[in-house]
């Protein structure tokens, strides 16, 4: 009887030893819609937010109300306007550089200088200083959710740089990616990860065949919040002035989100969501002649193309030809930013709290000018989303719909962990137990 | 031209003559026949769209059918109804429309509202106007409607096939219309059938097309409604490549039966003119005195023939003309002979008469002798001159020399023989401008004159008379008119006045004259004789005159 604890001692560190998650293997993922970009600032769609962090590290990751550092070890605030991070240290790159805070203070300058909505997370920083393993944030107003924004994978070191440091670094083919043994936050579970592009169906029988861990995109049930939000951008001088009542009166949101767009899907009223809508608008006459405008999207984006084609026949009605215009993902942010466009659709990864979510409405409404509504603390810790309400008819955006990730695994494959928004942490997906 | 010449042109003129009078004809005669035949294949290719055409309609007819009784379709009319409208509803008509290879498909609501769109969903809830019009219309047909389809260019209507299906579901009543677009996949289709261009018309403006037919065409109409024209376009590039190609044959023709034409004209001339040029070659050797002259036999049978008969010919001519030069030989001797027996003879009878005279008065002694002999030496002294004058005369005849020409001033010397030899009984006149110069022998010129001078002379007898001398010029000839006031020639012996032996005078020899004109036609010129109207004889001699004069 002596021995029988142990004995029970034994046995259960035994059965916990069996539980225990085994390393090894290849995650098979399959993408119904077009694969991550390799700049994060392309980043449009939940796929794109699912899976960029597998590539491209971001400084740190949400995970309920706080933040996890990855490539940075903490975040702490030195004032109201001040935001030390400290770099993990011994975090390598993909080419084997050792990642300190110069290249952190780089890559934040970067992000603030490319032409992109997300530029907007950063409206509030003003300058970047580097103290040996430390970069201070020194801002031009308190913008408390900065230290959440940080973590938006858009913000993350491209792939494609040779600072580029991830849970898994490109292999020798082009769909595998191996784990990167000396990423900063432990090495991903998976010893290599495929991942291919199929149509949902392809896709649905993979992982029902147990030939794909994960599919993403297939009708499943929603997984995370739904933060991609689809915007409908217009430029005046292209358009009528009642141009936003007309769509707004043709326009049900309800509709576009229930008939036109896959997977999980909502109507965005708002400027951002949980924003409510602004007061219904009256039709305005059609006109006469009727008017030819373009319409750009993205021509990888399936949802889009729907999107536009309906907005074909809905402003069809009113006046307004619409041609639809396809454009490569990189070039509809290239002429987003040089504000050639007459009509076009973006979608964007919106950051989970408002204020952050508002401030990349915004950028992408004003292309880069300043946004200085959002300069008043007030309004953004008190009154964001009635200030929100009270910005959507002064911006040329209307607000479309939001989407989210549908995803599904393998029979017996445990569900993946998810970060604070609901996104699954697919390096963290251990593929069987010892 | 040669004859050659001629006989090979005359050929390749035939040979052109024929093609250009056959080419025309044939010419048009095909493009008669050609243009029957591309008439034909025409309308046979319009029946047979119209029998495509017929049965698209009828397969279209059967597969809305079997999608109105499909289960598929009564599901989605079950959930049609319910409110909101489910997803697989709004999602049911792509599904449905593919299979069965329609391009438009539009499940419409009592209202005409859009439920699910297969062309164009996102067309959902909108009216569709044109395509819920297709509800009242005969369904046992196929109707033409205009569709409307999203297109890079924006939203546009494109005419459509189609016929509308009702689907009910308890008391309420949905729309199938369905269809075809007429597209370029279904003009495609339709071309490759047909072997011609088909082109889709609606509003004005081409909206489709298929296939190719390689210009020019030629345009026919398969069916024609407000929405929509199909035509189709029949090549006619073959007919005309036909047409060309039988056009160049003739001319390919032409040239080459005209080069052969004439190659073979110029042959067959040949062989045909070679006979006719030796027997020109031998005439001329005939004209110029070979009278013996041959032709080598050849060429047809006619012209064999004909040589032979032109050999034979020209050896009768020869024997025939030696016969005749050796009769006229013969017969000039003779009449030399004659001539000269009768001209010696005359005077022999009066020496024979007073010789037996003078011999008879001898034998008799008779006193009359002296007186006789006298008479009669005298009158034999006299004929023996005579004598001696004939066979000068003859001797003269015989052997003219040749004239040595010279540049003779006319009127000095007409007028010294006129001083010379013209008696005072004649009144003598010479008409004459200085300067006029002839070229010509003096002596025999003079000869000429002087007998001609004692001829008028003697023409006008002893009454004498008038002897005038024009000389003058008419062109390059000098001439002088010799006139006299005589009794002018017998008419009966004018056209004979300058043959030997003719003669007026009963003691002429009928020399002179042939002596002179002989003398004038050494000299290059002439001797012609006429009485003139006033009387008397006129004698014109024409000379040549000196270059220069």
């Amino acid at each position: 009887m002596r021995r029988a604890p142990l004995a029970l001692a034994l046995l259960a560190s035994a059965a916990l030893a069996a539980s225990r998650p085994r390393a090894g293997g290849t995650l098979s993922v399959v993408v119904t819609g077009p694969l991550p970009p390799a700049d994060p600032v392309e980043l449009t769609t939940a796929s794109d937010a699912a899976l960029l962090p597998l590539f491209a590290a971001p400084l740190c990751r949400l995970e309920g109300e706080r933040t996890v550092g990855v490539l940075v070890r903490s975040t702490s605030w030195v004032s109201p306007t001040a935001l030390r991070l400290e770099v993990r240290p011994g975090s390598r790159t993909a080419s084997g550089e050792l990642l300190n805070a110069s290249k952190v203070a780089a890559m934040l300058t970067r992000a603030r200088r490319t032409a992109s909505p997300y530029r907007g997370l950063l409206w509030a920083l003003d300058t970047v200083t580097v103290t040996e393993n430390v970069v201070q944030l020194n801002l031009k107003a308190s913008a408390p959710e900065l230290e959440s924004a940080l973590c938006h994978p858009a913000l993350a070191v491209p792939a494609a740089t040779p600072t580029a440091v991830g849970p898994f670094v490109r292999g020798s083919a082009p769909h595998l990616w191996l784990a990167n043994l000396g990423f900063p936050a432990g090495r991903p579970w998976a010893d290599a990860l495929s991942l291919t592009q199929a149509d949902a169906r392809t896709a649905e029988r993979a992982v029902g065949q147990r030939r794909a861990q994960v599919a993403l995109g297939v009708p499943a049930p929603q997984l995370g919040a739904l933060l991609r939000a689809t915007y409908l951008r217009f430029t005046p001088r292209a358009v009528e002035p009642s141009f936003r009542a007309a769509v707004e009166s043709v326009l049900d949101r309800e509709e576009l989100a229930r008939f036109f767009l896959k997977g999980p899907a909502a109507p965005l009223v708002g400027l951002v969501p949980g924003v409510p809508a602004p007061p219904a608008s009256t039709a305005p006459a059609p006109l006469h002649p009727p008017r030819t405008v373009t319409l750009a999207f993205d021509q990888a984006d399936e949802d889009h193309r729907a999107i536009a084609t309906r907005l074909q026949v809905k402003l069809d009605a009113l006046g307004y030809r619409v041609k639809p215009l396809p454009l490569p993902r990189s070039e509809l942010l290239q002429r987003w930013s040089d504000g050639t466009l007459e009509l076009s659709l973006h979608g964007v990864w919106l950051p989970p709290s408002t204020p952050a979510a508002l401030a990349v409405a915004v950028e992408l409404a004003t292309r880069g000018s300043t946004p200085t509504p959002l300069a008043s603390p007030a309004v953004r810790d008190e009154h964001a989303g009635a200030f929100a309400a009270t910005l959507a008819p002064q911006l040329d955006l209307l607000p479309l719909a939001v989407q989210g990730l549908s995803l599904k695994t393998a029979a017996g494959l445990a569900a993946p962990p998810r970060d604070a928004t609901g996104l699954p942490r697919l390096d963290d997906l251990p593929l069987g137990n010892d | 031209m040669r004859l050659r010449t001629s006989l090979a042109l005359v050929f390749a003129a035939l040979c052109a003559l024929q093609v250009v009078a056959v080419a025309p004809f044939a010419l048009r005669s095909l493009g008669q026949l050609l243009e029957t035949q591309h008439r034909t294949r025409t309308q046979e290719g319009l029946a047979a769209g119209q029998a495509v055409l017929a049965r698209l309609d009828a397969d279209l007819l059967h597969t809305m059918d079997e999608l109105a009784a499909s289960d598929e379709v009564e599901r989605v009319a079950k959930d049609a109804h319910e409110v909101p409208l489910p997803t697989q509803v709004a999602q049911a008509a792509p599904g449905l429309m593919t299979p069965r290879a329609l391009t438009v498909l539009s499940l419409l609501d009592a209202q005409g509202r859009t439920l699910s769109s297969g062309h164009l969903p996102e067309r959902l809830f909108e009216k569709d106007e044109a395509l819920f019009a297709v509800t009242a219309l005969a369904p046992t047909e196929a109707h033409d409607a205009l569709v409307t389809l999203a297109t890079p260019e924006g939203l546009v209507t494109r005419p459509a096939r189609v016929c509308a299906r009702p689907v009910d579901f308890g008391e309420r009543r949905l729309w199938l219309v369905g269809g075809t677009l007429l597209d370029d996949a279904w003009a495609t289709r339709l071309a490759s059938l047909l072997g011609a261009r088909v082109e889709v018309l609606s509003q004005g403006q081409r909206v489709a097309q298929g296939g190719r037919a390689a210009p020019p065409t030629s345009r026919l109409t398969l069916t024609e409604s407000p929405a929509a024209a199909v035509h189709l376009d029949f090549s006619r590039a073959g007919i005309d490549a036909t047409f060309s190609e039988v056009g160049r044959a003739f001319g390919l023709l032409f040239a080459t039966g005209l080069l052969l034409a004439i190659a073979f004209g110029a042959v067959l001339a040949r062989r045909l003119t070679r006979p006719v040029e030796s027997l020109t070659h031998a005439a001329q050797a005939i004209a110029g005195g070979a009278l013996d002259a041959q032709v080598a036999e050849g060429g047809s049978r006619e012209v064999r023939t004909l040589i032979q008969t032109f050999n034979r010919m020209t050896a009768d001519l020869k024997a025939t003309t030696e016969a005749l030069l050796a009769s006229e030989r013969i017969a000039a001797w003779q009449e030399v002979a004659r001539r000269l027996a009768h001209e010696v003879k005359n005077p022999l009878t009066p020496i024979r008469l007073s010789l037996e005279t003078l011999r008879a008065l001898a034998e008799r002694k008779d006193e009359r002798f002296a007186a006789t002999f006298e008479r009669a030496s005298a009158a034999m002294l006299e004929e023996v001159q005579r004598l001696s004058r004939i066979v000068d005369e003859f001797s003269h005849f015989a052997r003219l020399p040749r004239p040595r020409l010279e540049p003779l001033e006319l009127v000095a010397f007409c007028r010294s023989l006129l001083e010379l030899h013209a008696p005072q009984r004649v009144r003598t006149a010479l008409h004459a401008p200085e300067g006029v110069r002839a070229l010509a022998d003096k002596d025999l010129l003079g000869q000429v004159l002087v007998n001609l001078i004692k001829n008028a002379v003697e023409a006008m007898g002893e009454a004498g008379g008038s002897l005038e001398l024009t000389v003058l010029t008419e062109g390059d000839a000098a001439v002088i008119h010799l006139d006299d006031t005589g009794p002018g020639f017998p008419p009966e012996l004018l056209p004979r006045a300058f043959e030997p032996y003719v003669t007026t005078k009963p003691q002429g020899t009928g020399l002179g004259l042939a002596l002179a004109r002989r003398i004038l036609e050494e000299h290059q010129g002439s001797l012609e004789a006429t009485n003139r109207p006033s009387g008397g004889a006129r004698l014109t001699l024409r000379l040549g005159r000196p270059s220069g004069s």
